[in-house]
């Protein structure tokens, strides 16, 4: 293994990191860009495999670069490529969280509290259609979206059991 | 309908509860909808943050650079225990899941279709889709109670998912409105009693 590609590995994820607004999601056509037609780390049809696997396997999906950096480089690329995807924006934040506790009893906080949270539901509900676009091609998909939907607002079943359920009907062929 | 809203004591937690509890909700996420479980885990099970904190804390994660949840993990380690806070729960969100992806990856690698995965997973995504509607559903029957908040709400979502607007512009135009309706007035000012 050589350093340049670590060097590339550093300056490619985090670069990401500091310009993924909005979630990981936001930088993955530029991730593309750079891990498949820039470095041929990898290719088309592999991006969309680990793309998917990152997206279903538990923690954040922005872990994907781990899968990038062990392609490039290694087990070492891996570790260095999550590092330099996680660190710099979680330093942003940290510094973030706290001016935002230290003022705590401030007005504009306090506005920012009752006035945000309104607009927030509307982006997640948002989000949930975006995706249920993005995800969900054909009507078994779409009934099961719902199902779950109406079965977790209106029950405490935990929502574990659902998704090992989904699975089962997705594993026997009934979700297209 | 009872709610985490009536405990406003700031609650005992420990570097490891912090670890633990990204840990779990990292765990549970398989096929996405990390901020909803994030929700049900720190609002509904632990009773660490309200909802309208945990939306607030959410609108913040989302604005800054970064994964949405690690932000959030971020945050909430740092509002109780600082830097080492922040580690701890950034810790518990990515150490386990990144070996279990690793290890998932090179099994890809090696062998590429692993029959019926592919089938398993659409399943799992279209419920983790379910879960991600259900907790706006949840928290808007929580928050959303009087004419602006739902104006709010609904011109969110307009701007968002039917107009395709950039998350900063939506907040441009909203979060001023908002703030400006919500801006707390003298006598309505409750102070809380603890130190």
């Amino acid at each position: 293994m050589n350093g340049g590609v670590l060097l590339q590995i550093i300056v490619t994820f985090g670069s990401l990191s500091l310009l993924s607004f909005g979630g990981t999601n936001t930088v993955l056509p530029e991730m593309h860009r750079q891990a498949v037609t820039g470095y041929h780390w990898l290719t088309d049809q592999q991006f969309a495999s680990i793309f998917a696997i990152s997206q279903a396997a538990p923690g954040p999906s922005s872990l994907i670069v781990s899968l990038v950096g062990l392609k490039a480089a290694g087990w070492v690329g891996a570790l260095v490529a999550t590092l330099a995807m996680f660190t710099p924006s979680a330093m942003v934040t940290f510094a973030a969280s706290r001016a935002w506790e230290r003022f705590r009893d401030a007005k504009w906080r306090i506005a920012a509290e009752k006035g945000l949270a309104p607009i927030t539901v509307g982006l997640l509900l948002a989000s949930g259609l975006v995706i249920t676009r993005a995800a969900d091609h054909e009507w078994s998909a779409i009934m099961l979206t719902g199902a779950t939907t109406l079965l977790l607002v209106t029950t405490r079943v935990n929502p574990l059991f659902i998704m090992a359920g989904a699975g089962i009907l997705g594993g026997l062929g009934l979700v297209k | 309908m009872s709610r985490a809203a009536i405990d406003r004591k700031q609650p005992a937690v420990t570097h490891w509860d912090l670890a633990l509890c990204f840990l779990k909700i990292a765990l549970v996420s398989f096929g996405g909808g990390l901020s909803a479980w994030a929700r049900h885990v720190i609002v509904e099970e632990r009773r660490w943050l309200t909802d309208e904190e945990f939306l607030t804390s959410l609108t913040l994660a989302r604005l800054l650079p970064g994964p949405n949840v690690t932000n959030l993990a971020v945050y909430v380690g740092t509002r109780f225990h600082g830097l080492s806070g922040a580690a701890a729960a950034l810790a518990g969100l990515t150490l386990v899941p990144l070996a279990i992806l690793l290890s998932l990856g090179v099994t890809y690698f090696h062998y590429h279709h692993l029959p019926g995965f592919q089938s398993v997973l659409t399943g799992v995504v279209a419920a983790g889709v379910g879960l991600t509607l259900s907790m706006g559903v949840k928290a808007g029957l929580d928050i959303l109670r009087q004419p602006m908040a739902i104006a709010l709400a609904a011109a969110a979502f307009v701007g968002m998912a039917v107009l395709r607007w950039p998350l900063w512009l939506v907040l441009a135009g909203l979060a001023p409105i908002g703030m400006a309706w919500y801006w707390p007035r003298e006598k309505n000012r409750e102070e809380d009693p603890s130190p």
